[in-house]
C-alpha cells in the first residue's frame, strides 16, 4: 500500500493540541504508531484472504506530580476527528489523574532531544504480487502471508522532545510442503522488493524442500547432538525477552537467569550477547523517548554484564537504567558469531539433529531457566556428516545454561537477521541477529 | 460458578433507529457510493481499561478507546476486506473502494468462491447479563480494590512481590449489509488476576488465583470473595516454600478446572479448528493431526466426554448471539459420547470442506476479517465428586492452575506445568509437591480419561489471550470445565 497521508503532520498537529489542553502542573508523554498496510494471505499458493489496513495510535501518558493516567485512542487522516476526540478524552484522562492515589515510582519526564529517522523503500503493489504467484501455483504447495506498506513511530512530550521513525517495508513469511506433509520454511524481507531477489528465495526454498521428500526417522526420546539453525536460535533468543534480561524482573524473583547475573552460574565462553540498534530493526528511543547506547553488552564470553533495566526499575530498585523499554525486553538483540563455516557444519555435527525450526517455546522451570518447545520446520537426521531424512516432530525440554553453556561446542562464523514479524494489533518493529550453533547433550522428551 | 441461563435474545424484525453511534455509519452509507455484489460494514467500538497495583501502591492505570470499520464487499464471488478509524463519508468511501478493488485484484488466483449466503441476513441484539455496569466502576474505585488486595497478599512472611490486576472491556459490535443483516452485540468482560511470590532461602516460587475472565459487570469485584482467594494463595504459598519436587513417575493425574482448560483449549479447541484443518494456519499456528474423514468415527476419548460448542452459557467469556459473519450462534455437541462428530469452523469453512461446524467466525476488532476461532469449549459435566476421584487414585497427584504451557504445531505432544500439587497416596490427598509438570500425546491422553467431575466441580473459565491467523488476532474464549481424572500420565517436577 502506498501512502495517502501525511502521518507526520497528523501526529504533529495531534500533539500540538494535546500539548494546548494542559493545565500548569500536566506534563504529557505520547507515543504514536500508524500504518498503511496490504495483507494477503496465502494456501496452496492461492490467496484465502486480503485486507487493507489504515490504522494510527495516540497513547497519552498523563501526569501531575506522583500520579499517572495513560489513554490510547485511534487517530485517523481527519483533523477535526482527532481534535474532537482528543479534547474529550483529555479532559476524563485529567479528571482520572486528579482521583487516583500517587504512584511513588513515577519518575519525572524530561526532555532527551530530537530525532527524525525515516527508511523509504520500494514496495510490491498488490498486482505485481498477485502475477507472481500464477507462476508459483505449478511449482509448488505454500502457505503463509505478505504483509506490505508503510509504518510509523513518533514519541513526543510536553517538554519539547519529539522522535520520528518511518519505515516503509515489508515481509513475505511462508512456508512450502511436500505431499507427506513435511515442510520448510522460508522470508523474504526488506524495503525494496525486487523480483530476481524474491525468485532466488523462492528458488532457494523449493530445493530445500526437496532434501524434506526422503522416508521420515522416528528418533526416540534421549539426549542428541544437535545443530541449531540460525532460525531456531531465534525461536531459543527469543525467550530472552520472557523476563530473562529484566532488571526489574530479577527484583521480583521472575528472572529466569538470575543466577547468572548473581554469578552463580557461567554461560559458554563462546556465548556473547547485546542489544544493537545498529542493526536498523528498531528506534533506539523507548516509550518514555530516552535514547538508548547504540550497543549494550548484556552477556560477554559467557558472563552477564548487566541487565536491561527501566527508569521506574532505577527508582524503585536503584539499578541502574540504560533506557530500556518499561517491558524491559531487548529491541534489537545479537547474538555474537563464531568460528563455524557453512560447509562444515554438517562435518562437524556428525551424527544428530540439524534443526531448523522450532515452536512453541515457553519456561517449564523459569528458576532454573529450563525450556521446553517444539522441533517444527526443515529438521532432520545426519549421520557421519550427510542427512538421511527428515525427522517425525521431537519435544524438548532443556536449560539455557546447557544450550548457551555447557553444551554450546561451536558457534557459526555467519548469522541471519530476523525481523520481526508480529502484527497483533498493529505492525509489530524489531528483530533480532542470530548465528547457528552445535550444541551437545540436547534432551529430547517426547 | 456454575452458569445455564441463555443469555441472549434474538429479535426479528426491523432494529428501530438506536441513536448509537452506528447510526452515523447508516447515515453516511447513505450518502456513500457503496460498490460491489454484496457489501457489509461492521463496526467495533471498544473502551478497555487495564489497572494493576503492586505490593500495596498504585503501579498502572491505561485506557484505550478504539473505533472502526471494517468493510467487506464481494464481487464474483471474491472478497476483498478494508479497515479504517477514518469514520468520515471519505474515509468509508475509500475503504469501500478499497475492498473492492483487492477482491478483483485476487479474483484470478482466489482459493474460494462464495456467494451472499456466507453472509446470512440476520437481525437482532445480544448484551451480557450483568448485575451493575462497569461504568458504574470509578477508575479509582478499580484501583482501591487492587491496592488492597496486593496489600495484603504483601504482608505473607516470605512474600517478596504481590500484585493484582484487572482488565475491563466495554464493547458494541454493530454489522449491517446490503442483503439486510442488521445486529448489534454489546459485550462486558472483566479479566482479573491476583499473585504472590515468595522466597524461602534459594527457593522461589509463585502462587496465583488464576487469570479469569467472565462476561459480568461491577460485580466482578468483590471483597469478599478476593478476601478468601488471599488467605489461599498465602497458606499454599508457604507450603510451597517448604514441598519436595514433584516425583517423575507415570501415575494418575487430577486436573482441576483452572489448569484442564487450557489443556481443553490446546488439545481439543485448537485441532478441531476447520481452518487449521483446510491448512490456513500451518505457516503460522500450525495444522491439525485431525483430518476430514475422523469426523463422525475419531475416538477422541472414553463415551463420558462430552464436548460442546456452547455460546449461550451466561457470563461465559465467548457468548453471543452472532458470530461476526453474522451467522446465529447455537450450542452444538464437538465430541458426543467420546466420538469426534463436528468441528470448529464458520460458515465459510463449512462450505469449502464439507464438514459440520459452529458459527465461530470472528475478529479480534474492526481492523481484521474475520477466521474460525475457539469461542466457549466446555466439557459437559459428569457423574463423579472430587472425593471419589481422589478415593479411587492408589497414587497420582492433583494439579492446580496453570503456569506452562507447550504443544506441537499438530496439536499432539504436549507439556503443561501447574503452579500447585498434591500428591494422592492410597485414596488420600497427601502432602503439597512444587513444580507439578506432565506431558502427552493429545488422543492418548484423552482416552486415559476415567472420570468426570460433577457440576459441584464445574467452573466458568475464560482467557481474553488466544493467538492465531495471519496477520495475527487475539480473541477472547470461555471453556466451562469440572475437575477430571486422567490415568498413566507421565508426571515430573523441575530441573
Amino acid at each position: 500500500m502506498t501512502t495517502t497521508n501525511n502521518w507526520e503532520e497528523i501526529f504533529n498537529r495531534a500533539c500540538e493540541h494535546s500539548f494546548s489542553l494542559l493545565r500548569s502542573d500536566d506534563v504529557l508523554n505520547i507515543n504514536f504508531s500508524a500504518e498503511e498496510t496490504n495483507f494477503i494471505r496465502l494456501n496452496k499458493s492461492k490467496v484465502r484472504q486480503i485486507s487493507s489496513v489504515e490504522q494510527a495510535s495516540f497513547e497519552m501518558d498523563l501526569l501531575c506530580g506522583q500520579k499517572k493516567a495513560s489513554l490510547s485512542l485511534d487517530l485517523c487522516a481527519d483533523e477535526g476527528s482527532n481534535t474532537e476526540l482528543i479534547t474529550k478524552h483529555l479532559e476524563e484522562l485529567k479528571r482520572e489523574v486528579d482521583s487516583l492515589p500517587d504512584d511513588p515510582f513515577i519518575t519525572p519526564l524530561t526532555n532527551e532531544g530530537s530525532s527524525r529517522v525515516v527508511n523509504d523503500g520500494l514496495l510490491p503493489s498488490v498486482d505485481e504480487f498477485i502475477d507472481l504467484l500464477g507462476g508459483l501455483m505449478a511449482q509448488v504447495d505454500l502457505a503463509g502471508y505478505l504483509t506490505s506498506g508503510p509504518s510509523y513511530r513518533g514519541s513526543a512530550n510536553s517538554l519539547g522532545q519529539k522522535h520520528w521513525f518511518s519505515s516503509t517495508s515489508f515481509f513475505f513469511d511462508y512456508s512450502l510442503y511436500t505431499a507427506k506433509e513435511k515442510a520448510i520454511k522460508g522470508s523474504y524481507a526488506g524495503s525494496t522488493f525486487n523480483r530476481q531477489d524474491f525468485d532466488t528465495k523462492m528458488n532457494e526454498s523449493i530445493a530445500a524442500l526437496s532434501k524434506m521428500d526422503s522416508e521420515q526417522k522416528v528418533i526416540a526420546p534421549g539426549k542428541y547432538r544437535v545443530y541449531l539453525a540460525p532460525s531456531a536460535v531465534n525461536e531459543v533468543s527469543g525467550m530472552l525477552g520472557w523476563n530473562a534480561l529484566s532488571g526489574g524482573a530479577y527484583k521480583r524473583g521472575e528472572c529466569p537467569l538470575a543466577e547468572l547475573f548473581e554469578g552463580k552460574k557461567k554461560l559458554s565462553e563462546k556465548c556473547n550477547i547485546q542489544e544493537d540498534f545498529s542493526l536498523g530493526l528498531s528506534p533506539r528511543f523507548n516509550d518514555l523517548g530516552e535514547v538508548s547506547s547504540e550497543k549494550i553488552s548484556l552477556v560477554s564470553k559467557g558472563k552477564m554484564n548487566e541487565l536491561l533495566v527501566s527508569r521506574a526499575t532505577e527508582k524503585e530498585y536503584g539499578l541502574k537504567s540504560n533506557q530500556a523499554t518499561e517491558r524491559e525486553g531487548p529491541r534489537s538483540l545479537s547474538i555474537g558469531e563464531g568460528e563455524l563455516t557453512r560447509e562444515n557444519i554438517l562435518k562437524e555435527l556428525g551424527t544428530g539433529l540439524y534443526i531448523s525450526d522450532l515452536h512453541y517455546l515457553n519456561w517449564s522451570d523459569k528458576q532454573k531457566a529450563r525450556l521446553t518447545g517444539m522441533t517444527r520446520f526443515g529438521c532432520l537426521w545426519v549421520e557421519n556428516g550427510e542427512v538421511v531424512g527428515p525427522i517425525k516432530d521431537l519435544r524438548f525440554d532443556e536449560t539455557l545454561y546447557q544450550i548457551f553453556g555447557e553444551g554450546l561446542e561451536q558457534v557459526t562464523n555467519f548469522s541471519d537477521v530476523h525481523m520481526t514479524t508480529g502484527t497483533y494489533g498493529n505492525r509489530s518493529i524489531g528483530g533480532s541477529r542470530n548465528p547457528g550453533m552445535i550444541i551437545e547433550n540436547f534432551s529430547f522428551t517426547l | 460458578m456454575f452458569f445455564m441461563v441463555y443469555a441472549y435474545s434474538a429479535k426479528e424484525g426491523e432494529i428501530e433507529d438506536r441513536g448509537t453511534a452506528m447510526q452515523e455509519i447508516r447515515d453516511l452509507l447513505k450518502k456513500v457510493e457503496t460498490v460491489g455484489d454484496w457489501w457489509g460494514v461492521r463496526e467495533y467500538s471498544e473502551k478497555g481499561q487495564f489497572r494493576m497495583a503492586r505490593n500495596g501502591q498504585n503501579s498502572a492505570n491505561s485506557t484505550s478507546v478504539t473505533r472502526g470499520v471494517m468493510v467487506e464487499v464481494m464481487n464474483d464471488g471474491v472478497l476483498g476486506y478494508a479497515a479504517t478509524s477514518n469514520l468520515t463519508k471519505a474515509g468509508i468511501e475509500m475503504a469501500f473502494k478499497r475492498a473492492s478493488a483487492q477482491a478483483r485484484s485476487i479474483a484470478k488466483f482466489s482459493l474460494t468462491q462464495f456467494d451472499e449466503s456466507i453472509r446470512p441476513a440476520n437481525k437482532g441484539t445480544y448484551s451480557s447479563p450483568v448485575e451493575r455496569t462497569l461504568s458504574d466502576l470509578s477508575p479509582a474505585e478499580i484501583q482501591d480494590f487492587l491496592i488492597k488486595t496486593s496489600s495484603v497478599l504483601k504482608k505473607g512472611s516470605s512474600v517478596i512481590e504481590a500484585s493484582a490486576w484487572a482488565m475491563l472491556s466495554e464493547t458494541e459490535i454493530n454489522y449491517i449489509s446490503s442483503n439486510g443483516s442488521d445486529w448489534k452485540q454489546n459485550f462486558s468482560i472483566l479479566t482479573k488476576d491476583s499473585s504472590v511470590t515468595g522466597k524461602k532461602d534459594d527457593l522461589i516460587q509463585s502462587r496465583s488465583s488464576g487469570m479469569q475472565g467472565l462476561q459480568w459487570g461491577a460485580e466482578a469485584l468483590s471483597s469478599e470473595t478476593q478476601a478468601s482467594t488471599n488467605e489461599k494463595l498465602l497458606t499454599q504459598l508457604d507450603e510451597l516454600l517448604c514441598a519436595p519436587e514433584c516425583p517423575s513417575e507415570t501415575m494418575d493425574l487430577l486436573l482441576t478446572p483452572d489448569q484442564l482448560y487450557l489443556q481443553v483449549h490446546e488439545s481439543i479447541g485448537h485441532p478441531l479448528e476447520l481452518d487449521r484443518i483446510l491448512g490456513d494456519e500451518r505457516n503460522y499456528a500450525g495444522w491439525s493431526f485431525v483430518s476430514p474423514e475422523d469426523f463422525g468415527s475419531l475416538k477422541y476419548g472414553p463415551s463420558i466426554l462430552n464436548v460442546t460448542y456452547d455460546p449461550t452459557l451466561a457470563s461465559e467469556m465467548a457468548s453471543f448471539a452472532f458470530d461476526d459473519n453474522g451467522v446465529k450462534a447455537t450450542k452444538e455437541h464437538l465430541i458426543k459420547d467420546g466420538v469426534l462428530v463436528r468441528g470448529i469452523g464458520g460458515i465459510e469453512s463449512q462450505k469449502r470442506s464439507g464438514i459440520a461446524g459452529v458459527s465461530c467466525a470472528r475478529a479480534t476488532s474492526w481492523n481484521r476479517p474475520a477466521i474460525d476461532r475457539m469461542g466457549n469449549i466446555n466439557i459437559e459435566p459428569g457423574e463423579s465428586s472430587v472425593t471419589e476421584m481422589i478415593s479411587s487414585t492408589e497414587r497420582g497427584v492433583l494439579m492446580e492452575t496453570n503456569r506452562s504451557w507447550s504443544i506441537d504445531d499438530y496439536r499432539n505432544k504436549f507439556q503443561f506445568g501447574c503452579e500447585y500439587g498434591r500428591l494422592i497416596e492410597n485414596g488420600e490427598l497427601k502432602g503439597v509437591v512444587r513444580n507439578p509438570n506432565y506431558r502427552g500425546a493429545t488422543v492418548n491422553f484423552w482416552n486415559n480419561l476415567s472420570h468426570v467431575g460433577n457440576k459441584d466441580s464445574f467452573e466458568v473459565w475464560g482467557s481474553p489471550y488466544c493467538g492465531k491467523g495471519e496477520p495475527n488476532q487475539i480473541i477472547r474464549v470461555g471453556h466451562a470445565i469440572p475437575t477430571c481424572k486422567f490415568k498413566n500420565i507421565e508426571v515430573f517436577g523441575g530441573a
